[in-house]
């Protein structure tokens, strides 16, 4: 983090400051800020809609619960921004991945309800941290502060305040003739028009807020570290080392030309007098700048006494550390241990709950889904794969069907005789002749796609098997044998040597 | 004479008399001969039409030629908003010289009755005209007054204008046998009309002249008696049942038709196999009369509706995949 590149002044800063700060950003690239809102939560907007358009107080509900969806984009730009890079639209779009997936699952589920979203946030997205890291990190960060918590709410409250405001600045815009008694009437029904209007106007305040909530974090997070960090005298240090950088030659030459020159000195006096190396130092000490060790700690103590330097300060506070029950206590709570019980079988029992929540939830998303895409197509008509029982291949009819035709006129079955001409007139016209008959085509209906299709003369005998056929099969007239012959002659002419083209 | 052949000489001379009419209407209605068709089939099985289409489109002529060419009573009724059950039915009034109540029989005593708009009218308006439908007969001040035979109602509906209508119930709409959609004339066919109509025409009169009287209401109810006598084999049953049956589970149908439709097929489909010629039903009889018995008897999706999906396009789809039978 290049903190001398920060657009922002970096200085000491209480919590509610750093908010200030924030506000003051988004307020900057409100305009860029705001667009990236919408750049995200536009679609989830769309999909929400498609999916549960019959349920309008459920988009409101979708929108309200994927707010953790729109926020990490506005954060990414902003951590960029400060810190004076400028990311293009492709840069952007390019990144959406990393930004948006790590830890999406946790923000829309378990954490969704969390007051320090936004202070939290620049933890996951901006240094990566996982696991134990992650939660020490959140620990200390949030140790000792609220604003985050405040920061949520009183966000919530001006996007309501907002949103509310806007939709009854409508209804009370519009003429009285426009609206029903009571304008929330016009909620239920089948058109609940108030409810697409609220979760409109809803949208628009939480896009409005979102831009100040997760700068208004940012700044928070910044604040937070520069005072655990202490970024306000790191900065100032850093702006003077240049300045020194000279100085610093000269005072490393010094130092060392004074260590050469002096050790070995006091070093000889040691060993002449026999006493320690310290004391020949200190000796040396005094001698160099003629003042007295005494003199140095005396006033050491000095500047440690005045206030201006610093002082130390005792404070006390109460801090819970749980009740200490005696044990007759204990034993007066005793019968009310079952309190424990049952609210142990209660949260599993709302642990079940949930998940047969999600399970409908899932289910309904995947009905939604069989329901979606299909209803657009027709369904083609099933070709025929099986007529009056049998299948209609070659090979399910008889290697002479003639013959067979003329046994069974014998045998005076003439309805079968007569359905086996017309299924082997049909086997024909399909195989040989690529003629597609559907299974829900009636006879009319395969008359006239032979009279399409087929020649004038097959055409008439086409027709003629079909009356009577239709005759014998819905009718019960039986066809005389002459007249079967007839239609069998023609059938020979036309279908028995196989395709004539 | 063998009872078989009497029986065939009936249906031959009912399929005769109703191509009669059915030729004898076209004369005047030009260019609709589905429309004929239907409305003749909803007459020979003795139900009513609802029918649906543009203003101008020949709903009126088809009423009276019918009328004329029956030699039946034609009444006309405009529905509105302010229209009353007894302004349709009939009332009792008080006759002051004879002191007494006297019955006044409304439009409705008739054979052939034209509800125009029937939308426009309230929901009791409605009711009154669609029981009197139901039970072919009027109940004024106590007293049952049953309708003369045939009695055929077409009322008719606006498809586009449905401002300030009140539109029929599904219950309702089922009391229809067939709902018809009267669509535009082709090209040739409306020059043709526009030729005749105009040809020595004075004024919006609507020209009958060329109707002659080819059927008695009485030899109506003795052609509907015959239509009830059609052979109907256990396949074409079935396959009415199939394709009934098929409209209650169909992907973009939120609601399926009832049995009272597949009643109401099976006997279209036998006044449309007498109208064909034949004396036994065939599928494709009861494929060509089946979407003008069930379009009114489902109701779609309402994705399918917003996108603008007409109840003939699931039908024809429906259709197209149900099996016909095999034998």
């Amino acid at each position: 983090m290049q903190l001398e590149q920060m657009a922002a002044n970096v200085r000491y800063r209480t919590s509610w400051e750093g908010v200030d700060l924030g506000f003051v950003i988004a307020r900057q690239w409100f305009m860029p800020l705001w667009g990236l809102w919408w750049l995200t939560a536009l679609p989830i907007t769309l999909l929400a809609v498609l999916l549960l358009h019959r349920s309008p107080l459920l988009v409101g509900l979708a929108l309200w619960w994927c707010k953790p969806l729109y926020e990490p984009m506005l954060l990414f730009w902003l951590s960029r921004r400060l810190f004076g890079e400028t990311l293009s639209w492709r840069e952007l779009a390019g990144q959406w991945r990393t930004v948006l997936l790590p830890r999406l699952l946790a923000n829309l589920s378990l954490w969704r309800l969390g007051g320090n979203r936004s202070l939290f946030l620049p933890v996951s997205q901006l240094e990566r941290l996982h696991g134990a890291q992650r939660r020490k990190r959140i620990k200390v960060l949030g140790g000792g502060q609220s604003a985050g918590i405040w920061l949520t709410l009183v966000g919530a409250n001006f996007e309501m305040i907002f949103g509310l405001g806007l939709l009854l600045l409508l209804l009370y815009l519009l003429p009285s003739q426009l609206l029903p008694e009571h304008p929330w009437l016009i909620s239920g029904g089948d058109r609940p028009l108030l409810i697409w209007l609220a979760n409109g106007f809803w949208l628009l305040a939480m896009s409005v807020i979102a831009p100040f909530y997760v700068a208004g974090g940012f700044a928070l997070y910044l604040t937070r570290r520069s005072q655990l960090e202490a970024w306000d005298l790191e900065l100032p240090f850093r702006h003077m080392a240049p300045r020194f950088r000279a100085a610093r030659a000269a005072a490393l030459v010094c130092c060392a030309l004074l260590f050469m020159g002096l050790v070995p000195c006091g070093g000889a006096r040691a060993a002449e007098s026999g006493t320690p190396t310290v004391q020949a130092a200190r000796s040396a000490a005094d001698v160099t700048t003629g003042i007295g060790t005494e003199q140095v700690r005396s006033a050491i103590k000095q500047v440690l006494a005045d206030p201006a330097f610093g002082k130390e300060k005792t404070e006390h506070y109460w801090k819970y550390i749980g009740a200490k029950r005696k044990p007759d206590e204990k034993k007066r709570l005793e019968p009310f241990a079952w309190i424990a019980a049952v609210a142990e079988v209660l949260k599993y029992l709302l642990w079940v709950a949930a998940a047969f929540a999600l399970g409908w939830l899932l289910m309904y998303v995947a009905q939604l889904r069989a329901w979606l895409p299909r209803r657009r197509t027709t369904r083609a008509a099933p070709i025929a794969t099986t007529l009056f029982g049998l299948p209609i291949t070659p090979e399910s009819l008889p290697d002479d069907v003639v013959g067979a035709i003329h046994a069974l006129v014998e045998a005076g079955q003439l309805r079968a005789a007569l359905s086996l001409l017309y299924r082997a007139t049909l086997v024909r016209l399909m195989h040989d002749y690529h003629l597609r008959i559907p299974e829900s085509a009636t006879e009319g209906e395969c008359q006239r796609l032979v009279r399409s299709q087929r020649s004038e003369p097959e055409s008439a005998f086409f027709s003629q098997l079909t009356q009577a056929w239709t005759r014998c099969a819905y009718g019960h007239v039986m066809p005389t044998p002459a007249n079967i012959a007839l239609l069998t002659d023609s059938w020979r002419r036309y279908y028995e040597g196989g395709r004539d083209d | 004479m063998t009872a078989v052949s009497e029986a065939q000489q009936t249906l031959d001379a009912a399929s005769a008399r109703i191509r009669n009419l059915e030729a004898m209407i076209a004369r005047t209605v030009i260019g609709q001969r589905r429309v004929i068709r239907e409305l003749i089939v909803a007459l020979v099985a003795g139900g009513h039409v609802l029918v649906e289409g543009l203003p101008g489109l020949g709903k009126t002529l088809l009423v009276r030629s019918l009328a004329k060419a029956v030699g039946g009573n034609f009444s006309r009724v405009q529905f509105t908003p302010d229209l009353m059950p007894s302004d349709i039915t009939g009332h009792a009034i008080f006759d002051m010289k004879a002191e007494t109540f006297r019955i006044r029989r409304g439009p409705i005593f008739c054979n052939f009755l034209l509800g125009d708009e029937i939308n426009r009218a309230p929901a009791k308006t409605q009711s009154a005209l669609l029981e009197a439908m139901q039970e072919e007969q009027v109940t004024i001040e106590g007293s049952a007054f049953p309708l003369a035979q045939p009695f055929l109602v077409m009322a008719t509906q606006n498809p586009v204008e449905q401002e300030g209508t009140y539109p029929l119930p599904q219950a309702q709409l089922d009391r229809f046998l067939l709902n018809v959609h009267i669509a535009y004339p082709s090209e040739v066919e409306e020059r043709q009309l526009v030729r005749q109509v105009t040809a020595n025409a004075v004024g919006n009169q609507l020209d009958v002249s060329a109707i002659t009287q080819v059927i008695t209401p009485e030899d109506v109810v003795t052609v509907q008696k015959a239509a009830a006598q059609v052979d109907v084999d256990e396949v074409i049953l079935e396959y009415i049942v199939r394709i009934v049956r098929g409209s209650r589970n169909w992907q973009g149908i939120e609601t399926g038709a009832g049995p009272r439709a597949a009643i109401a097929l099976l006997r279209c489909a036998r006044a449309q196999a007498l109208a064909n010629g034949n004396f036994f039903v065939t599928p494709d009889d009861v494929k060509q009369i089946a979407p003008a018995v069930l379009r009114h008897r489902i109701k779609l999706t309402a994705d399918l509706e917003i996108e603008g999906y007409r109840p003939d396009d699931v039908l024809n789809d429906l259709l197209a995949n149900v099996e016909a039978p095999r034998r």
